[in-house]
């Protein structure tokens, strides 16, 4: 098993936070897994990616030419990275933000509308969760149960009270992954 | 012209004795002109170098995120202070004005603020008044400028402009300390009368 | 007994923090500089709290000699920074190589020279392994390839350290200091009291002989014995210490020799090696200095080519070189600036060497 995911988005919306999360849950299913930031120079707005692979076997180089899953979450990142994708690989954008993505033959796309979800459970932070929530159900190589046992270790106790909206989030994002395979 | 991390008064050295004539300053944050560069700063001073200095006091390292600055007043966390700076770790916030009013060579030293219209209006005249005492040839001046640095301090924007105002002020008072010609009477920088060093 | 070891999914900054403090060290000295800013920050918060010391010095002369005088004091004693810092610390290494004192320096390589940017880089492989100021010493030098032998090998370099009485250099690179990987923690060792037999400090009339810590020999034979009870140390070191790990094909057409990052990309290109149509094999240092000569001109009479890959314009490759004497081409893939080859176009350079050394493909 070899999954490699990028991640997309702008500053403020939680890609290296999922993304980490996504490494951590891997690692808590017993994985290899590699986090593999690139920081645009500005410490904040600009544009901010991650590259997550997970492996049965080693790693490798932690970085993805053709990236078998994406997860994109604003209009510039659709712009930029959407055409790296592999070939039969998975495709998941914020549909909140982007309207439109060329999608390559043989590729699937899934579009969460992120911030839409976000907005109904009433907590902007959950934007990132609803996208790796379809990005789990999507892809197989993580069980939804998987991330929000390893999210709940990973957030310090006192941001506990948000496990309840961010798990509603994780699990509005694999149902409509679900529906649309 | 990009110097080294607090080389900038050594490397404005450099430039001001090619070509005496030109404006030249450098633009130093307290990380850079009081931690790692505070010899030039003061061996430039001491010897009342021409040019300008606008000297950024955030009592922070901003561009590298957050760290304890010699600055840093005590008891403010930073990201290498996480439970606020105390004098018996990390000893007291340096006063770089205080500092260089103790030598003979600077022309012209102040500390402004950059919160409040008259205070950032008061900041111009000095800036204006340090590079007239360069184009004079009157000698080295400094200007400092504190200034707010909202991500790295945790406050939003007013409140940091308050906390200048209310705390920062008080260990870091805002004067001209200096406004006169250089001691001695030849500004450095400019070469004597051609043939008297023979 | 093998102790229960926690495995967290950390930075490769937190790992050297960490792994420095599982080593054994309670004084660490250093100033900030991107991309190993967390490594101060972590020891600032771990290390008042269990008695150990957390000092920034006002600029990277300043650490390296604060690393000196503890070292000289008898305490195990690290710093970390990024190359315009450890530029800045040649002076203080070539002081502790004169004065034959252990420490343990990281460097998290970022682009140069001058003020460079603050991505990958490998462009200080002549500083650590030639460098460390004037003079004939060395340093030791490691070069782990992931965040679990970052924390690994900076706790082991104490070790070493000890063992040679010589400074230790942990080579990292922007990438392994910011990338998360899981890692499982060596427990920490307890601070050693500070009584090295060679160190200053205070101790009973007639315990022991007065120590001086010096590094200035006006007298010739005495210089030249400093240098000589050195070239002794590294001579030891080649002996005991050399690390390496190969990967791969077991009848190789084309070696691979890289370190640290780039051996992660030539890791990636092993696994695809199909794809390239050669057998291919990755040779990865984790020292390079004592470097893997002896591996390393033993695959070169049983290779066709060798082809090094290196985020420099060329440094690492000269020691492949050395240790091959000409016995099979060696060439180069070499990226700089914070530029990294992909794995496919570490195959395509395989295939070009392959093809040019008359392997068929
Ligand atoms: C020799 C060297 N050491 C460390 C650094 C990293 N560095 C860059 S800027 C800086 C200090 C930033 O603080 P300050 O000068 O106060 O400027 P600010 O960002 O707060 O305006 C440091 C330590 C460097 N560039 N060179
Ligand atoms: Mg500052």
């Amino acid at each position: 098993m070899r999954e490699e995911l990028f991640m997309a988005g702008l500053g403020g919306q939680g890609v290296n936070l999922a993304g980490q999360l996504v490494g951590r849950a891997g690692m808590d299913a017993g994985l290899n897994v590699s986090w593999f930031p690139i920081y645009s120079p500005e410490v904040r707005g600009g544009s901010s990616t991650c590259t997550i692979v997970l492996s049965d076997g080693r790693v490798g180089s932690p970085t993805s030419e053709h990236p078998s899953s994406m997860v994109l979450m604003d209009t510039s990142s659709a712009e930029c990275f959407a055409g790296n994708l592999a070939e039969g690989g998975l495709l998941i954008v914020n549909s909140s933000l982007i309207r439109h993505v060329p999608v390559s033959e043989g590729c699937r796309l899934i579009e969460i509308p992120a911030n839409q979800i976000a907005a109904e459970i009433g907590n902007d932070r959950t934007v990132n969760m609803a996208l790796i929530g379809a990005w789990a159900a999507g892809t197989g190589a993580l069980t939804v149960d998987d991330v929000a046992r390893s999210l709940r270790e990973m957030l310090p106790e006192r941001h506990h009270v948000h496990m309840p909206d961010n798990q509603l989030a994780l699990e509005r994002g694999a149902q409509i992954a679900r529906e649309a395979d | 012209m990009q110097a080294a991390h607090g080389r900038g008064p050594a490397v404005a050295t450099g430039i001001k004795r090619v070509h005496p004539d030109s404006v030249v300053f450098t633009y130093q944050g307290d990380g850079d002109l009081a931690s790692i560069g505070m010899a030039e700063i003061v061996h430039a001073a001491s010897r009342g170098e021409n040019f300008t200095v606008i000297f950024i006091n955030n009592a922070v390292f901003g561009m590298t995120q957050g760290q304890m600055a010699p600055t840093t007043l005590i008891g403010q966390k930073t990201t290498t202070s996480p439970r606020g700076r105390t004098a018996a770790e990390a000893g007291w916030p340096i006063r770089i004005c205080e500092l260089l009013d103790t030598l003979e060579g600077p022309a012209y030293i102040a500390r402004e603020a950059l919160t409040t219209p008259p205070r950032i209006r008061s900041a111009k005249k000095s800036i204006r008044r340090a590079f007239e005492a360069q184009l004079a040839g009157e000698g080295f001046g400094i200007v400092e400028l504190l200034s707010t640095c909202p991500t790295w301090w945790g406050m939003d924007p007013l409140e940091a402009i308050r906390h200048i105002d209310d705390t920062m002020v008080e260990h870091y008072p805002l004067r001209v300390f200096r406004d006169r010609p250089a001691a001695h009477d030849r500004p450095a920088g400019q070469q004597e009368e051609a043939g008297s060093d023979a | 007994m093998n102790e229960e070891r926690r495995r967290v999914f950390i930075s490769g900054n937190e790992a050297t923090a960490e792994g420095g403090i599982a080593g054994g060290c309670r004084h660490f000295f250093g100033y900030p500089i991107t991309p190993q800013n967390k490594i101060p920050e972590y020891m600032a918060e771990h290390l008042p709290p269990i008695g150990g010391v957390y000092l920034q010095a006002e600029s990277e002369v300043a650490a390296i000699n604060m690393v000196y005088g503890a070292s000289s004091a008898g305490a195990r004693v690290m710093t970390t920074s990024s190359s315009p810092g450890i530029a800045l610390m040649q002076e203080g290494l070539s002081y502790m190589l004169g004065s034959e004192l252990p420490a343990v320096i990281v460097n998290m390589v970022r682009g140069g020279p001058g003020l460079g940017n603050v991505a990958v880089a490998q462009s200080d492989y002549w500083l650590s392994t030639r460098g460390a100021g004037h003079g004939d010493g060395r340093c030791i030098t490691l070069t782990p390839y992931s965040v679990q032998e970052l924390h690994n090998f900076t706790a082991g370099a104490f070790e070493i350290a000890d063992r040679y009485q010589n400074i230790v250099m942990v080579l990292g690179d922007a990438i392994l200091a910011t990338m998360m990987e899981p890692c499982e923690l060596i427990p920490r060792r307890e601070m050693e009291p500070p009584g090295r037999p060679y160190a200053v400090g205070p101790h009973e009339a007639g315990e022991r002989e007065r120590n001086i810590v010096n590094s200035l020999w006006v007298d010739f034979d005495a210089m030249e014995a400093v240098n000589i009870r050195n070239e002794e140390r590294y001579a030891r070191a080649a002996a005991e210490i050399t690390d390496w790990e190969e990967f791969g094909s077991d009848d190789p057409q084309v070696l691979l020799c890289a370190y640290g990052i780039s051996a992660r990309l030539c890791e990636g290109a092993v696994m695809r090696a199909e794809e390239a149509g050669v057998r291919l094999r990755l040779l990865r240092p984790k020292t390079v200095f004592p470097f893997p000569t002896v591996p390393i001109r033993e695959w070169s009479e049983r290779v066709d080519a060798m082809l090094v890959v290196e985020l420099s314009m060329g440094q690492f490759v000269e020691d492949v070189r050395l240790a091959v004497e000409g016995r099979c081409p060696v060439d180069l893939l070499s990226r700089a600036g914070g530029n990294m080859p992909t794995v496919s176009e570490v195959l395509a350079k395989v295939r070009e060497v392959a093809a040019k050394a008359g392997v068929a493909v």
